[in-house]
C-alpha cells in the first residue's frame, strides 16, 4: 500500500511551505520539505552594486529578521574592508538584534505554536480563552519592536545601521526610556514564558549536530567561531570548508549539509546546547524549576530553548543599557575608504546560524555574493525528523498531518530567507 | 467606486501573501492592541500566516502583499480577485514588483533554473494581471497609513494618498538636506506617506513608494550634476521609462 501525506502551504510558518512524507507498506520512504515561494535571486542582484546598497536589499530577504540580515551584511561588508567600528556602535547593534529575536521568539512561540497547544485555529481563537495572556504578549512584543524602532529608525528593515557604524547615535533620553520599560517587561515576561514551559509538546528525540556560534563566555548573536555539539570549531571565514549545499529539484530553497554529508540542526536549540553555562541567572532559575538540563535532543525543544532566551536576552538589555547610559559621549562611526576585499560575517539570527559572504572590487562594488540563511541549513535535518518522527507515530494517531505541522513549526523555519537564492546552474 | 457592506455584518477580509518577505503582514502585526481594536470591526476569515481559514464564497476587502513570481502565483492573484470587491495592494512588492531593488538590474537577460521547469525570471505587480482598488506603498507599509486605508474603507470613504513628495515630508521636520551634502537622495521624486523616515535618519531616500505624481525627474538630474553628485544610471533609464508612458 502506497500513500503520499502531502501537506499544503502548511500555516503559521514563515513563506510558502509544502511538506510530503511517503509511505509505503507501514515504511516511511523519504520526507520532502519544498519551499514553493519564488526566489527571489538576491545574490545575483547583489552584483555589480554599492556595498552601501548591500544591507538594504539583504534586510529585504525577510521581514521577521530583517534586523539581522541587515546587521550581518553591514558587518561581512565592514570585514571585507578590514573595518574597526566603535564598541558602543556594535553595543547598539546588539540591542537591535535583541529586539529582532525577542521579536521573533514571541511571534513563533505565541502566534505560531502555542495555538497549537490549545488545540485552536489561531491566536484569534486564544484572545477568547485567555485574553489576558494574549495581552502581555502583545505588550512585550511592541516593547521589543520598539527597540527597533527608536534604535535603527524603522521597526521593519531599520533603517539607522550602516557600514561604518551608525547613521545616528541615540539620544540619551532613548535609552532611558527603554530602560524605565525594562523592568515592567521582566516581568510581564514571566507568564509569558510559563505559558510556553507549561504547554505540551509531542514527545519525539532524535539526536543531531547542533551548530551555533561561541565564543566561551556569553551567547553570542554578533560575533565568535562556528562550534558544533560534535566538536567542530572554526573561523566563519572558513566556512566553505565546512558546509556543503544540495540542490533538490522540488525546492526553490537550497538544502545544507556537513561535509560528511550529515545534516544538522542551528537555531535557538542549538545555540543553547552549546552555550547553556551562559544562561544569565534569572533564565537559570527558570530551567530549575522546570526541571530542564541541556543538552536537549527533541526538535520540540526549540520552543522551550526560545523561551528561555527571552528571558535571557531582556536581562541582556539591562546589562548593554546600564554601560550605554554609563557613558558621556556615543562614538558611532568610522570614516573609511571602501576597497577591494573578500567578508565573511556570521552571526546568529532568531531562526539559527546566518552567513553573509561579500567580495568587493577597489570602488566597493559587490563582485560575488553567498548567503546561508538558517532554514536553509535546518531543512534536510526537518526532512530526517519527518521520516523518523512519522514513523514513531504510524499507527498511533489518525491526524499525522497535523502532528508533522506542529514539527515543521517547532523548526521555526523562514521560507522567505530560504528561498531566495539565485541558482546558478 | 460605489460599494456598501451587508446589513448588519463586518466585512469579511482576507490577507494574502505572494512571493515577498512578508514585512508588510509583520507591520500589521506590529500595530498590537490597534490590531485587536480592528479585528472587532472586521471578519477576518483568511490568513495563513495566522492559521485563520474559514469557509467563504466572497470577500469584502482583500490585501495582497508580494509580486508575482510565477504561473501558480499568476492564477492565484486572479482567484483573489475574483471573490473580493476591493482588493488592496500592500507595499512595494505587490505595488510595483519589488523594483526598487532592482535599480540598474537588466532581469531579462536572466536564465535561471526553478522548479517545475520555470526558466525565466520574473517579478510583476499584481496589477499587471488583476485590477487593484488601492495602494498602500513602501517598503515596509506604513502602520499608520494602513490604520487609515482601513478606517476609509470601514467607513465606505475614498482613500487618499499622501499629496507629499518625501522630500516636503523631510522639511516639514526640519531635517538637513542630504543632497545639499553631495548625496544623490531620490527623495523630491518619491511619493512621501513615509514621514521622510530614512532622510530623518540620515539616510538618502531609494524611492521604496515609487514615483510622486508630479516627478520632476529632469530637474533632479540638474541638481545632482550642478552639485557635483554622479548622477545614477538609473534615473536616465527612469526617465525614458516614464517618457514612454506619458
Amino acid at each position: 500500500m502506497e500513500k503520499i501525506i502531502e501537506i499544503k502551504r502548511i500555516p503559521r510558518i514563515e513563506g510558502h511551505l509544502d511538506f510530503d512524507v511517503k509511505i509505503t507498506n507501514n515504511q516511511v520512504l523519504y520526507a520532502h520539505a519544498k519551499a514553493v515561494e519564488g526566489t527571489r535571486i538576491l545574490e545575483k542582484i547583489l552584483i555589480g552594486k554599492n556595498y552601501w546598497e548591500v544591507p538594504e536589499i539583504t534586510s529585504r530577504m525577510c521581514g521577521v529578521c530583517h534586523a539581522i540580515h541587515k546587521l550581518t551584511a553591514v558587518q561581512a561588508i565592514e570585514n571585507a574592508f578590514n573595518l574597526e567600528v566603535p564598541e558602543d556602535a556594535i553595543l547598539i547593534r546588539k540591542l537591535i538584534a535583541i529586539g529582532g529575536h525577542i521579536q521573533s521568539h514571541l511571534l513563533h512561540l505565541h502566534f505560531f505554536v502555542l495555538p497549537d497547544c490549545f488545540d485552536v485555529e489561531s491566536i484569534l481563537d486564544l484572545i477568547n480563552i485567555n485574553r489576558e495572556l494574549v495581552l502581555k504578549v502583545i505588550k512585550l512584543k511592541k516593547f521589543s519592536n520598539d527597540i527597533i524602532e527608536r534604535l535603527g529608525g524603522t521597526m521593519v528593515h531599520p533603517i539607522v545601521p550602516i557600514v561604518g557604524g551608525l547613521s545616528r547615535p541615540p539620544r540619551k533620553s532613548t535609552l532611558l526610556r527603554i530602560k524605565e520599560n525594562l523592568n515592567e517587561m521582566k516581568k510581564l515576561a514571566i507568564p509569558i514564558v510559563d505559558a510556553i514551559f507549561n504547554a505540551r509538546f509531542p514527545k519525539f528525540e532524535r539526536r543531531t549536530n547542533y551548530i551555533a556560534l561561541c565564543d566561551e563566555k556569553s551567547i553570542p548573536l554578533l560575533n565568535g567561531f562556528i562550534a558544533s555539539s560534535n566538536g567542530l570549531k572554526f573561523k566563519p571565514s572558513e566556512y566553505l570548508k565546512y558546509f556543503i549545499r544540495k540542490k533538490e529539484s522540488y525546492s526553490t530553497a537550497l538544502h545544507y549539509l556537513l561535509m560528511n554529508d550529515e545534516s544538522y540542526m542551528v537555531g535557538a536549540l542549538s545555540r543553547l546546547n552549546i552555550n547553556f553555562r551562559y544562561l544569565t541567572d534569572q533564565a537559570k532559575e527558570f530551567c530549575k524549576k522546570y526541571n530542564i538540563k541541556f543538552p536537549m535532543y527533541s526538535p520540540f525543544a526549540n520552543n522551550i530553548a526560545q523561551a528561555l532566551e527571552i528571558i535571557h536576552f531582556l536581562n541582556e538589555t539591562e546589562e548593554i543599557l546600564a554601560n550605554l547610559i554609563g557613558k558621556k559621549q556615543i562614538d558611532y562611526y568610522t570614516n573609511f575608504i571602501p576597497k577591494a576585499g573578500d567578508g565573511v560575517a556570521a552571526t546568529e539570527a532568531p531562526r539559527g546560524l546566518l552567513i553573509h559572504h561579500y567580495r568587493t572590487d577597489r570602488d566597493g562594488r559587490v563582485v560575488w555574493a553567498n548567503i546561508i540563511t538558517p532554514t536553509a541549513q535546518n531543512l534536510k535535518n526537518m526532512e530526517i525528523d519527518g521520516i523518523n518522527f512519522v514513523k514513531a507515530l504510524l499507527g498511533k494517531t489518525n491526524n499525522i498531518k497535523k502532528e508533522v505541522e506542529k514539527l515543521v513549526r517547532s523548526y521555526d523555519p523562514c521560507i522567505s530567507c530560504a528561498a531566495r537564492f539565485y541558482r546558478e546552474e | 467606486m460605489k460599494m456598501s457592506y451587508e446589513r448588519n455584518t463586518k466585512p469579511k477580509v482576507g490577507i494574502f501573501t505572494l512571493s515577498s518577505c512578508e514585512g508588510c503582514i509583520v507591520q500589521i502585526l506590529n500595530l498590537e492592541e490597534t490590531l485587536l481594536e480592528i479585528l472587532e470591526h472586521i471578519d477576518l476569515v483568511d490568513c495563513r500566516v495566522l492559521g485563520v481559514k474559514h469557509v467563504y464564497d466572497k470577500l469584502d476587502i482583500a490585501f495582497v502583499e508580494g509580486c508575482v513570481m510565477s504561473k501558480e502565483e499568476e492564477e492565484e492573484i486572479k482567484k483573489i480577485r475574483e471573490k473580493t470587491k476591493i482588493l488592496v495592494a500592500l507595499g512595494d512588492c505587490a505595488c510595483s514588483g519589488g523594483k526598487f531593488m532592482m535599480k540598474d538590474f537588466e532581469i531579462s537577460e536572466l536564465r535561471v533554473s526553478l522548479p517545475g521547469g520555470r526558466e525565466v525570471f520574473r517579478a510583476d505587480p499584481i496589477d499587471k494581471f488583476v485590477k487593484v482598488n488601492y495602494y498602500l506603498r513602501g517598503c515596509p507599509i506604513n502602520r499608520e497609513e494602513f490604520v487609515e486605508l482601513v478606517k476609509d474603507l470601514l467607513l465606505l470613504r475614498l482613500f487618499k494618498e499622501s499629496p507629499l513628495s518625501v522630500c516636503s515630508e523631510c522639511i516639514l521636520r526640519e531635517q538637513e538636506c542630504l543632497i545639499d551634502q553631495g548625496y544623490p537622495c531620490l527623495g523630491p521624486i518619491t511619493r512621501g506617506g513615509c514621514n521622510a523616515v530614512c532622510p530623518y535618519n540620515n539616510k538618502i531616500c531609494y524611492g521604496c513608494r515609487g514615483l510622486s505624481e508630479d516627478a520632476n525627474i529632469d530637474s533632479l538630474i540638474n541638481i545632482f550634476k550642478r552639485r557635483g553628485i554622479p548622477v545614477p544610471p538609473y534615473l536616465l533609464s527612469l526617465k525614458k521609462l516614464v517618457i514612454s508612458k506619458r
